[in-house]
């Protein structure tokens, strides 16, 4: 244990004592409470408690997840019981005050839940509907603490995971901890965690970023903003728990604009850190450095997307990049990055402490860990809850949700957030009967919540899907099709034609590393553009014939920009060149003719060495019609020598 | 949406309380320690409302980006708005768990009460009506906003209420509140 952190575990203690000791009433505030006048309701709180001249502490907290029970007031008093009273008035306020707070007995007509005491006529907390099969990890302080007080989080065991971290493992070890909790990305892709974590720690930059994605566009969810709200300093430690374990220097917490609960909270946290040295130059008095941020962005759908938004915290507009580079190698300006969702850092600071063993206990076997799921719409208890995986969308909505208010059936199911391949916009009929034909994204009854990467993201559909290749109606040869076990289509998409070499391509010029040492960063981003036309333009073939020589001369030259011979450009246009030439023999009117034409908008005096279909016949020495001399067939000409042409030309 | 033109003759006014004074302040006083383009357009717009030119341009100042490069990243996000907003905001969402629990009745309503069309301005000035993909708080569905006081479980008795409570309080203050 670091001395730092052990002054700050033993002040916090004192401070959790001193808050026990007098009454103390909590008021869920945030998002969730002021939409329902959770202002108002602390307002009550602070007005009734001065009046009556007690002392007590009042403490503005997040959601416990229960918001149809906001705005919620948890009354503390010493040796009594705890009570959570829900859906508070204003004008309840008094009452709540004179009787618990001042007398000591809980209101109990007013009263949702007893928390860690019986009182009679009185359900218990954990046995709300709503809470039955909870189990809460990230979510383990929300609604329990002031998400702007660190002591309160210390006490709560907060910043023990990053003291054991830092005092005993190894960065190494840090990140086997996460790998073997089988911890995997909560924003959607559910790639393994610790996997991504290792590709940034292999990366041997000096800074190197590790950001938090809270660009919680989708509608329908808030458990991100929630997280950060309620409990910022959880994503705080698990922030800095990712950076000790892959060696980054900074962190950037990235949350749209105008969401200010969120976006305070989280601010007011991270400079608690930084004034109890948790966060600054020497995190808890080790050797051990880091900074972190908050990043704010407009209002744009896409810069959820992780190179979207890099380029939103540079200030530019959030249009997504090339890739590769992988962030990992080329990431927020330009040093090497790693992006994880809020969810997915805030189950590091537990991973660490409790051990990978503990975590991947709960869940499935390959979904380890807990789900968060918010439930809106027509549902008894709209909310957030936090639940192991395995559980299935019947247990969650019938059973934590309530169902129905109006004990109707449930007609229609849209499952969201986390889908992007099979569950965005995934409607599904929750009749219990198997979903009808063509039914995109249909959810059965009964699916199951997983998150292991290979079928569906959040919800499993139990028949098994196949995939096919093959040229399906009028789509050209290169698609696959993904069929449903009763034979309905699910998908057809067109796959990438597999890479033919060029014959003059003795693959040096080849690997993401060798065109970056080449040409840089960038040049590696325009060779994988110029890439990606001809492979598409082959993927995509069939065109009207008139306009398919226009149509590829008009990308070859939109792939240079317009721009003259671009080193590390070069290659990318001759793979192109191939690749129309091929295509070209099958539809008369182009040519090779009109292919060199063509090739020549991407920069005039590249020549080309030679197209496939030539078999290699030697033009060596052969006259360029603008009078050039071609360079002899499989002479490299060198970097410098591109570059050299490219200077004379600009 | 207009653009923002220069005024072209009129003297620079640079004088305290300037729409460009207040701009740069607002740039300058930023919490973060990393300053860029899009962070000082949301610092300005917080200041001032919108964007008039003189943001803008004091932007690319003190960021050191072309004018262009600025009105690059103003024009693409659509929160920024280039002419002063009006009084008050109302924002009502329009989110798929909004719409089940029913804003469309709400959001015609307002839209009608307003004497609108769909977003905008009121002619009086007095209001502007924004829809919202999703304010955040889905589980007290339908929501809104006025002057960015989220309210919750509303229905269009009480959301024309709150939008006359919030008319009827403006006694010609300016009472805009600072983000657009």
């Amino acid at each position: 244990m670091t001395e730092a952190y052990e002054a700050l575990a033993k002040r916090a203690s004192a401070r959790w004592d001193e808050l026990h000791a007098r009454p103390w009433v909590r008021v869920g505030t945030g998002l969730m409470g002021e939409a329902v006048g959770a202002l108002e309701v602390l307002a009550a709180v602070r007005e009734a408690v001065e009046k009556a001249g007690v002392e007590a502490t009042i403490s503005e907290v997040g959601t416990t997840g229960l918001c149809y029970a906001e705005p919620i007031v948890d009354v503390h008093v010493p040796d009594r019981p705890r009570v959570r009273y829900g859906n508070v008035r204003p004008e309840q306020v008094e009452a709540i005050v004179q009787r618990h707070v001042i007398g000591g007995e809980p209101v109990t007509e007013l009263a949702l839940a007893s928390v860690d005491s019986n009182v009679p006529g009185v359900p218990r907390f954990e046995q709300l509907p709503m809470m039955q099969g909870q189990v809460r990890v990230a979510l383990r302080n929300a609604g329990e603490i002031d998400p702007t007080d660190i002591d309160q989080y210390v006490a709560r065991g907060g910043f023990s995971g990053l003291d054991k971290a830092l005092t005993s493992l190894t960065t190494e070890q840090t990140l086997d901890e996460v790998k073997n909790s089988g911890l995997r990305g909560r924003g959607g892709a559910a790639f393994s965690t610790g996997m991504k974590w290792g590709f940034l720690a292999g990366n041997p930059a000096p800074q190197k970023y590790i950001l938090c994605n809270c660009e919680e566009g989708d509608p329908g969810a808030f458990n991100d903003k929630t997280i950060l709200e309620s409990d910022p300093f959880t994503l705080v430690e698990g922030c800095i728990i990712a950076g000790y374990a892959t060696g980054a220097s900074n962190g950037i917490v990235f949350i749209r604009h105008g969401h200010d609960s969120p976006i305070d909270r989280t601010r007011a946290a991270i400079q608690a850190c930084y004034d109890n040295g948790v966060l600054g130059p020497s995190v808890l008095g080790t050797e051990f450095s880091f900074d972190m941020e908050v990043s704010l962005v407009g209002e744009s759908y896409v810069a959820g997307e992780e190179t979207a938004l890099m380029e939103a915290i540079e200030g530019k507009r959030s249009m997504p990049r090339f890739r590769p580079p992988f962030p990992a190698a080329y990431g927020v300006w330009g040093r090497p990055s790693n992006i994880n969702n809020i969810k997915t850092l805030s189950y590091a600071p537990e991973i660490v402490r409790r051990g990978a063993e503990w975590f991947s206990s709960i869940g499935t076997e390959k979904s380890t860990g807990t789900a968060i799921a918010c439930l809106s719409g027509d549902i008894r208890y709209p909310g957030l809850v936090e639940v192991p995986f395995g559980l299935t969308v019947h247990d969650i909505i019938e059973g934590m949700g309530g169902g129905e208010p109006n004990g109707k059936a449930l007609k229609f199911l849209q499952t969201g957030g986390g889908g992007r391949r099979r569950g965005a916009g995934g409607g599904g009929r929750a009749g219990g009967a198997a979903p009808p034909a063509g039914a995109g994204g249909a959810v059965r009854h009964g699916a199951r919540l997983r998150r292991d990467g290979r079928g569906g993201r959040d919800v499993r559909l139990r028949r098994p899907h196949r995939l096919q290749r093959g040229a399906f109606g009028r789509r050209p040869h290169a698609h696959a099709r993904r069929v449903r076990s009763d034979g309905v289509v699910r998908e057809v998409f067109p796959v990438q034609a597999r890479h033919e070499p060029h014959p003059g391509d003795t693959g040096a010029h080849r690997g993401r590393e060798g065109a970056q040492q080449r040409h840089g960063p960038d040049g590696a981003r325009r060779r994988e553009h110029a890439r990606r036309f001809a492979l598409r333009s082959r993927a995509t073939g069939v065109q009207p014939r008139g306009e398919r020589g226009a149509l590829l001369r008009q990308r070859v030259r939109g792939a240079t920009g317009g721009r003259r011979a671009i080193p590390g450009f070069v290659r990318g246009a001759e793979v192109h060149a191939a690749r129309c030439a091929d295509v070209g023999r099958h539809a008369d009117g182009v040519g090779e003719a009109g292919l060199r034409d063509a090739h020549r908008g991407c920069g005039g005096s590249t020549p080309i060495l030679a197209f496939p279909h030539q078999g290699g016949r030697d033009r060596t020495g052969e006259q360029e019609p603008d009078g050039r001399q071609r360079p002899s067939r499989g002479h490299r000409r060198t970097r410098d020598g591109n570059r050299t042409e490219a200077r004379n030309e600009g | 949406m207009t653009t923002t033109s220069r005024p072209h003759g009129a003297p620079d006014d640079a004088s305290p309380g300037s729409l460009r004074e207040r701009a740069r302040r607002a740039i300058e006083e930023q919490p973060s320690p990393t300053v860029t383009v899009l962070s000082s357009l949301l610092a300005a717009q917080d200041e001032l409302g919108y964007l008039p030119y003189e943001a803008i341009d004091e932007v690319s100042m003190c960021t050191g980006s072309s004018v262009n490069e600025v009105w690059a990243v103003a024009s693409f996000y659509p929160n920024f708005r280039f002419t002063p907003p009006a009084r008050h905001s109302v924002e009502i969402c329009w989110g798929p768990t909004c719409h089940v629990l029913g804003a469309q009745p709400i959001l015609q309503g307002i839209v009608s009460h307003l004497g609108l069309d769909g977003e905008g301005d009121t002619e009086d000035g007095s209001i502007s009506l924004k829809y919202n993909t999703c304010l955040g708080v889905c589980p007290h569905a339908p929501a809104m906003s006025f002057d960015h006081e989220l309210a919750g479980r509303m229905s269009l008795d009480e959301a024309v209420s709150r939008v006359e409570r919030i008319r009827s309080g403006d006694d010609g203050a300016d009472g805009r509140t600072s983000r657009g």
